[in-house]
């Protein structure tokens, strides 16, 4: 499957079962500045056939809603403020664990590691390192806050490199 | 009967989630116990009676293979249902989950019909209506 693709099944798959958060469509946002830009960068390795990363950019208002959404409470309860890492560190891990199977079939097994927080230097960087073989990124926005989600490779899931 | 469950995930959000899940899946519940990850859920396991065992892969610590492991291998313990929530999706690395005994696996993310669905494959059926929000004792 196209890297690209993947990426943005599993990210709206992710975010529509565990926080109950659809992806704008592209007539919503149309013309439309988004209301945030993405401010929190969670990392999430990996390490099995091929190895790499996947980063989610996601802002505050974005965070807490996905944080609200998973625990059944309301966005400005203090209980998803306190949670807004954890929740984006857990979206992060869901998608890099439903992302890899889609990239390298259902057999190969991989070891995920725990989500970490990096900064927005670190991941600009990144991205800036990155070329069209080494991965893959995809922008989204939900309820008009802007999210950008990456996949790093090192080693492509055809073992091409 | 009302079912003391112990939730092990290194992530409080994961575990609350699921708490809320089964309350929501009108499973009864009586305490309900956290663990980080697999050596304080075989803590917890050793010093409190638990009739299920919600539990991730992917922990800190002594991850959920390890712990499911020195499950099987303790006679007070082995008996304990444990049913996995995991974002694991290498089928090779399930099967070796399976078999090690456990008895049903949830992939992340999960609805509360499929944590309902994995807690009535393990107990047996029941009956909503009858016991309100209650299983029948009959499964025990």
């Amino acid at each position: 499957m196209d890297s690209r693709q993947a990426l943005f099944d599993t990210a709206q798959a992710v975010f529509e079962q565990a926080a109950f958060a659809v992806f704008d469509s592209p007539e919503e946002t149309d013309g439309n500045p988004p209301a945030e830009e993405p401010s929190h960068f969670t990392l999430v390795k990996f390490e099995g056939p091929f190895f790499g990363c996947v980063v989610l950019a996601a802002g505050c208002r974005l965070a807490m809603m996905i944080a609200a959404n998973m625990l059944g409470v309301e966005e400005d309860d203090p209980d998803a403020a306190e949670k807004t890492r954890d929740a984006l560190g857990e979206i992060s891990n869901m998608i890099c664990g439903n992302l890899l199977p889609a990239l390298a079939g259902a057999k190969p097994e991989f070891r995920i590691e725990a989500p970490e927080h990096i900064s927005e230097e670190e991941y600009r960087r990144m991205r800036a390192a990155a070329t069209p073989d080494s991965g893959a990124a995809i922008s989204f926005s939900i309820e008009n806050c802007a999210a950008e989600l990456s996949l790093f490779l090192s080693g492509s899931p055809s073992g091409e490199n | 009967m009302r079912l003391n469950i112990l939730l092990v995930d290194d992530s409080l959000i994961i575990r609350t989630m699921i708490a809320r899940t089964i309350e929501m899946a009108g499973i009864p519940t009586g305490r309900v116990y956290h663990a980080q990850n697999g050596l304080d859920a075989l803590d917890t396991m050793r010093n409190n009676w638990i009739d299920l065992v919600f539990a991730d892969i992917n922990m800190p610590v002594m991850d959920g293979v390890e712990m499911i492991e020195k499950m099987a291998a303790d006679e007070a313990l082995s008996q304990i249902p444990v049913i996995v929530v995991s974002t694991e999706g290498s089928e090779t690395k399930i099967d070796r989950l399976w078999r090690n005994g456990i008895r049903a696996f949830v992939r992340k993310p999960f609805t509360p019909e499929t944590i309902r669905d994995a807690v009535r494959m393990v107990l047996g059926e029941w009956d909503m209506e009858e016991a309100g929000n209650g299983f029948k004792t009959g499964a025990f």
